[in-house]
């Protein structure tokens, strides 16, 4: 992804892509995380201001490269 | 390349590498250590160039579509920086109605070192046509007009200005690049009182100035240094801060106006409304010229002061504020009359806005029934 900007916080104007399982949820131990749904594979948006095109423009290349590395879907 | 709404939202991101800082740190030294003579790393002393600043500079000429920009210390100190450019015995064709201030700095200021300055309504091209000669350098347009609100056709006139070899200035303060992007559209030149929308919360007094092609800027900057009327890095900063929010605001600034604009037009105290249908500036005129000062003490939502462009609606009596240096027959005749106010439309509700100026037009309505 290039648009948003991987950090904790949210709230911005600017789009933030968080990794709760490292960051906001890092402080509660894995089982506990597991249980409430809050997988290693989830990930945080704060939707920022920028125009929404491009946003999922983003979305639609990270995603495509993901395929093209061909690891399996 | 992203949207307006995109850049904005992310001016100063990664900027700065070292730490990944999101929010782009101010450098407030005024100088810079070199490593030994000719070894400087880009900077060397605070007027010539400021890390905070350059951003800034940076992002208002990628906005406007420019190939560079200077920021400086007010609205002022930028047309005081273009006109640097110019010599004893040039000539400028300015828009007649104009800004108070910009009258003043050229009649007051300029002129007595030898730059003479014609005003005519550029919403007519062959009227500015008609000016030129072989001592005029350049055209200064407002688009829309301050404050009459009126139009003039930027692609047109630079078309004329290519013919005659002469710079085409814009001052792009109401409408911002949101709205209208003049170097796009033939200009040379675009100028910004950035104390405004750009900066959209009355807490900084700043100026910009971006241009367009490679021997203008380097004069610009050559100036700009050598001047010195340059921008603090802190209001650098918050200015960018500013600048984050900016299309957002512009779209509720227009839907309020657009409000405001319809229902002042279908009040009897009302006699004219001056919008020209898009940003978020409106004139309008009160039927008599005593009513002004009643309606100005009455509304309560809306506060009555100098400066535009802010979250908060405010409304200026020209005729004392604004274009007090105007001389009376001249502005009056112009149009800029003793019944007109103008009207800098803010964020707030559009009902609420609407609200306050039926009670205060009511106040003046039993004012002058009482009165009668």
């Amino acid at each position: 992804m290039e648009l948003p900007v991987f950090a904790v916080s949210l709230g911005a104007v600017e789009s933030i892509l968080s990794y709760p399982a490292k960051m906001s949820h890092a402080a509660m131990p894995q089982d506990e995380r597991e249980k409430r749904g809050i997988k290693n594979s989830l990930l945080r948006l704060s939707v920022g201001l920028e125009n929404p095109d491009d946003i999922i423009n983003d979305f639609s290349q990270s995603l495509e490269k993901l395929a093209q590395n061909q690891l399996a879907f | 390349m992203y949207k307006i709404d995109t850049k904005l939202a992310q001016i100063g991101n990664r900027s700065e590498t070292a730490t990944g800082t999101v929010n782009p740190p101010v450098y407030f030294s005024t100088a810079y250590r070199h490593e030994g003579i000719g070894r400087s790393t880009g900077f060397d002393y605070i007027r010539t160039g400021n890390p905070t600043r350059q951003l800034l500079e940076k992002t208002i000429a990628d906005l406007e579509g420019g190939d560079q920009g200077f920021a400086c210390s007010s609205g002022m100190a930028a047309i005081l920086t273009i006109l640097s450019l110019f010599q004893s015995g040039d000539e400028w064709i300015v828009s007649e109605d104009l800004y108070g201030g910009t009258y003043r700095l050229l009649e007051q200021g300029f002129k007595k070192w030898g730059l003479t300055s014609h005003y005519v309504n550029t919403c007519y091209p062959e009227k500015v046509e008609e000016k030129i000669n072989e001592n005029t350098k350049a055209i200064f347009l407002e688009t829309p007009t301050n404050p009459l609100m009126q139009e003039a056709d930027i692609e047109a006139i630079s078309k004329i200005a290519k013919q005659h070899g002469i710079l085409l200035i814009v001052d792009n303060t109401f409408y911002t690049p949101v709205l209208q992007q003049p170097i796009q559209l033939g200009a040379d030149i675009v100028i910004h009182s950035a104390t405004k929308y750009l900066g959209g919360h009355n807490d900084v007094l700043a100026g910009l100035v971006v241009a367009k092609g490679k021997e203008v800027c380097e004069a610009l900057a050559f100036h700009h240094n050598g001047a010195g009327a340059v921008l603090s890095p802190f209001d650098s900063w918050l200015l960018m801060r500013g600048m984050k929010t900016l299309s957002l605001r512009m779209k509720q600034h227009q839907t309020n106006a657009r409000a405001i604009a319809e229902y002042l037009s279908n009040h009897e105290a009302i006699t004219d409304v001056l919008y020209p249908g898009q940003g978020g500036m409106l004139s309008f005129r009160l039927k008599e010229e005593a009513w002004i000062d009643l309606f100005l003490q009455n509304i309560r939502l809306i506060t009555f002061a100098e400066s535009l462009g802010g979250t908060e609606s405010f409304i200026t009596y020209p005729a004392t504020q604004t274009h007090a240096d105007i001389p009376e027959e001249k502005r009056i005749a112009s149009g800029v009359d003793n019944r007109l106010l103008r009207f800098s439309v803010g964020i707030e509700d559009a009902e609420d806005l609407i609200k306050d100026l039926e009670q205060a037009l009511a106040k003046v309505n039993e004012g002058v029934y009482r009165l009668n």
